[in-house]
């Protein structure tokens, strides 16, 4: 699945000249602190993008990936990783996530995805997703297709051993 | 003239205020910030919300979202619950969402929520 990630890459770098930015955390699996992280990411963002949509979608993909490493990380860590090239009109971003997850969750993660990926129409997928789950009790699931579909930013993963990545990027609108 | 207030508690925790407007019958305020932690929260609230429209046979509930500065999909997922009981329980009461068009979040996610039930979800504007 990280083939069509790499080739967006590649695509990406060509079109916009960039001043680029790139952090990288290893934390603590905390609600506190990862919620803390993802503003402050957040912020950033409102800083050097200075579009308020562009903020708000990604606002929206940091804390529906951070629920998504606190819900199924099976252990104490977690890595966060964030990236940013800020063009004049247009700028590229990726939030990836990192964590140990259960072998049904991996399973379950990499179905949704590919699922997800497949979707000709996000919205009809994450309405059908809804739909499917509205008398469910229990985990909402909607996390990845929120981000896809509400968000607007491809989603991907990819599995090695017992630890999932979560990539979201997108390139999107800069307001300086 | 007193106007009633929905009998409902003020409720604030894990980030969310959710209570009645003072002197509406039918219409209840969220506001702060929805996470993980808060979708017990709204849960809990929504069902009572939805037993006190049913008990004063209400037509209408009207819920003021401007203050509300975002929610995560599993709080979604409680209004998702919700809505989809209402929807598909003999459609007792429309509700009607107010937003703040300038969150892109509501714009979305509230646009979401009407799909799913459509002849019951209403979008309101500021």
């Amino acid at each position: 699945m990280s083939r069509g990630a790499g080739s967006f890459l590649g695509r990406r770098v060509s079109q916009i000249a960039a001043a680029r930015t790139a952090v990288s955390f290893s934390l603590e699996r905390s609600h506190s602190l990862a919620g803390k992280i993802a503003n402050w990411l957040i912020d950033f963002c409102q800083m050097t993008i200075g579009d308020t949509e562009t903020t708000s979608r990604l606002h929206m993909a940091a804390h529906e990936l951070v629920e998504n490493v606190l819900k199924y990380g099976t252990t104490p860590e977690l890595g966060l990783e964030f990236e940013l090239e800020r063009g004049d009109h247009e700028s590229f971003v990726r939030i990836k996530t990192r964590n140990t997850a259960a072998p049904e969750q991996l399973e379950e993660v990499t179905r949704r995805v590919s699922e997800l990926r497949a979707a000709v129409d996000p919205i009809a997928y994450y309405d059908q997703l809804i739909r499917s789950t509205a008398g469910v009790m229990g985990m909402s699931g909607l996390g990845l297709a929120r981000i896809r579909a509400e968000a607007g930013l491809d989603v991907d993963c990819s599995v090695e051993g017992q630890e999932v990545s979560i990539t979201v990027q997108a390139t999107m609108r800069s307001g300086r | 003239m007193t106007v009633a207030t929905m009998d409902l508690p003020m409720v604030e925790e894990e980030g969310l205020q959710l209570g009645p407007v003072l002197g509406a019958r039918d219409r209840v305020r969220f506001a702060g910030t929805g996470e993980a932690e808060g979708a017990a929260v709204l849960d809990r609230f929504l069902g009572l919300l939805h037993r006190q429209a049913l008990s004063s046979e209400l037509r209408r509930v009207t819920i003021e979202l401007e203050e509300l500065e975002f929610i995560n999909s599993s709080c979604l997922k409680a209004m998702v619950a919700w809505i989809y009981k209402v929807d598909t329980e003999g459609r007792p009461y429309k509700i009607h969402l107010r937003r703040d068009a300038s969150m892109h979040w509501q714009r979305t996610s509230l646009a979401t929520l009407q799909r799913l039930a459509p002849e019951v979800v209403v979008i309101e504007e500021t």
